[in-house]
């Protein structure tokens, strides 16, 4: 395993002794916060460790702040789908209770649903939600969208494939 | 074994058009077609699991929670993602807010985060403070002492200038212009309000020509497109400024979304309650310890999901 490595373990820690003060500085100045700086700052150090690219490092600032900067969105879209889903279900008119397991197994799902159908465009994505998650007939959403029930599959035959291209096995 | 390929575009692109074609009422003839292209190669059986996969992730959420998590949750990002490009590229230009969106507030150069609250001195030596969740743009040129709120609440005691320039606040509704004065300012999403505590100011909502006095004593909303009627202004409107709020008979639900403007995450107010009424001072320093105090004299519980999720709710 990539951290059993020797070589690359005294590769990243030289790594971490010249940079992550530096990587701390940057991020705080990028998110406004020390604390969150700090944990993205360690979890970027952990990607550079699972990536096993660290020994052909030319330029490690470029390299560990485009990591930073990756974990950094990916950051965004979770708390962003985790603030909607705690709204969402706050405007519900009924109260109901959702486990912490079953809550974060849900935004995983959403996280996930939400990747999936980045780089859609708006017109599929909307035909492939409103038959996944509306359970509405091909029929009804041509009916509703005013367009073929043709063109209605063929936005969902185009989805579908896009995300079965995307997930994992 | 099959399983070690790679899945390609044109097996799942199969896999999907049966999957739309089963969809519709499929007759028998379409059923048994579809199960021999199943098992006419290993891999399209592998493209049919994983699309069962997929369908199981989209089952895990509730339709009604789906919909609506998914359309906010990009709106949210969007709005993050245009800021984060343009720091990145910009190269640190201050901090990103946590909690509030707007691409104007995230590159502010006076930022609150929630239940945050900061006092400074500007350069002519007028004292700005900001309240929770607060951002503002300081432009003093050789004409102006300019304030933009982008957002949230600021208390402001002009210091008199060398060079007699006006002192402006701007918001997205308009613009006050300060007489020598304290005052304070809320911008909410689509008006602003303004209580003056000292001497006065004049108010001109952005598509108006006219402008509205304003006197101690006195507070004034404003939309865009006209102002309100002076009142009264409520007793202490600059409470903040001092770790205080002060309520007197409010709503109950009115109170919690008072209180929401200082605490990270959701704070609801169920509906039962929400017309209790209640007097009183409560320091903002700890919202939930205020929270849990409304237990005690009001007939209601607070219900906690998380860090971030409270609701006030009938016994």
């Amino acid at each position: 395993m990539s951290c059993a490595d020797p070589s690359l373990q005294k590769t990243v820690h030289t790594l971490y002794a010249e940079h992550h003060p530096w990587l701390c500085g940057w991020l705080r100045n990028k998110l406004g916060c020390v604390e969150h700086a700090a944990d993205l700052a360690q979890d970027t150090f952990i990607r550079v460790l699972t990536l096993r690219k660290a020994a052909e490092l030319r330029e490690p600032r470029a390299y560990l702040s485009s990591i930073a900067r990756s974990l950094m969105i990916d950051m965004f879209r979770r708390r962003a789908v985790e603030q909607a889903y705690l709204e969402t279900l706050a405007a519900r008119p009924e109260q109901f209770e959702v486990s912490p397991e079953a809550r974060t197994l849900i935004i995983e799902a959403l996280l996930e649903i939400d990747r999936l159908l980045d780089g859609l465009g708006a017109r599929t994505r909307e035909i492939f939600l409103m038959a996944q998650l509306d359970g509405l007939s091909y029929v009804e959403i041509g009916r509703r969208l005013d367009v073929s029930v043709t063109t209605v599959k063929k936005h969902a035959v185009r989805a579908l494939t896009h995300c079965l291209m995307l997930a994992e096995d | 074994m099959a399983e070690a390929q790679p899945l390609d575009r044109r097996v799942l692109e199969a896999a999907a058009r049966w999957y739309v074609e089963l969809r519709c009422d499929a007759d028998e003839t379409t059923r048994a077609a579809h199960q021999r292209w199943l098992h006419s190669h290993p891999l399209h059986l592998q493209a049919w699991e994983r699309l069962a996969r997929l369908q199981g992730t989209f089952e895990q959420v509730a339709p009604g929670i789906a919909r609506p998590t998914l359309s906010s949750a990009r709106a949210k990002r969007r709005e993050v993602l245009k800021v984060m490009s343009i720091v990145l590229a910009a190269g640190g230009a201050g901090g990103l807010a946590w909690n509030e969106g707007g691409v104007a507030r995230l590159m502010a150069d006076q930022r609150t985060g929630v239940g945050e609250r900061r006092s400074l001195r500007l350069q002519d030596g007028s004292r700005l403070q900001l309240n929770t969740a607060t951002a503002v743009d300081i432009r003093y040129s050789a004409q102006w002492r300019a304030l933009h709120l982008l957002g949230g609440e600021i208390a402001v005691e002009t210091a008199r200038d060398e060079q007699a320039r006006a002192f402006i606040v701007h918001t997205d509704q308009g613009s006050i212009r300060a007489l020598g004065t304290r005052f304070t300012v809320r911008s909410d999403a689509d008006s602003t309000r303004v209580c003056v505590l000292e001497h006065a100011v004049e108010v001109r909502s952005a598509h108006a020509l006219a402008a509205t006095r304003v006197e101690a004593g006195q507070q004034l909303s404003f939309r865009a497109d006209g102002v309100g009627l002076v009142q009264p202004a409520t007793a202490l409107p600059d409470a903040w400024t001092r770790d205080m709020l002060l309520v007197d008979d409010w709503r109950l639900g009115d109170v919690v979304s008072e209180l929401q403007r200082y605490r990270p995450g959701h704070l609801g107010c169920d509906e039962a309650v929400s017309e209790l009424r209640l007097s009183g001072a409560f320091h903002l320093g700890n919202i939930d310890t205020v929270l849990d105090n409304l237990t005690t004299t009001l007939p209601v519980r607070v219900r906690r999901f998380s860090r971030y999720w409270a609701r006030v709710e009938a016994v």
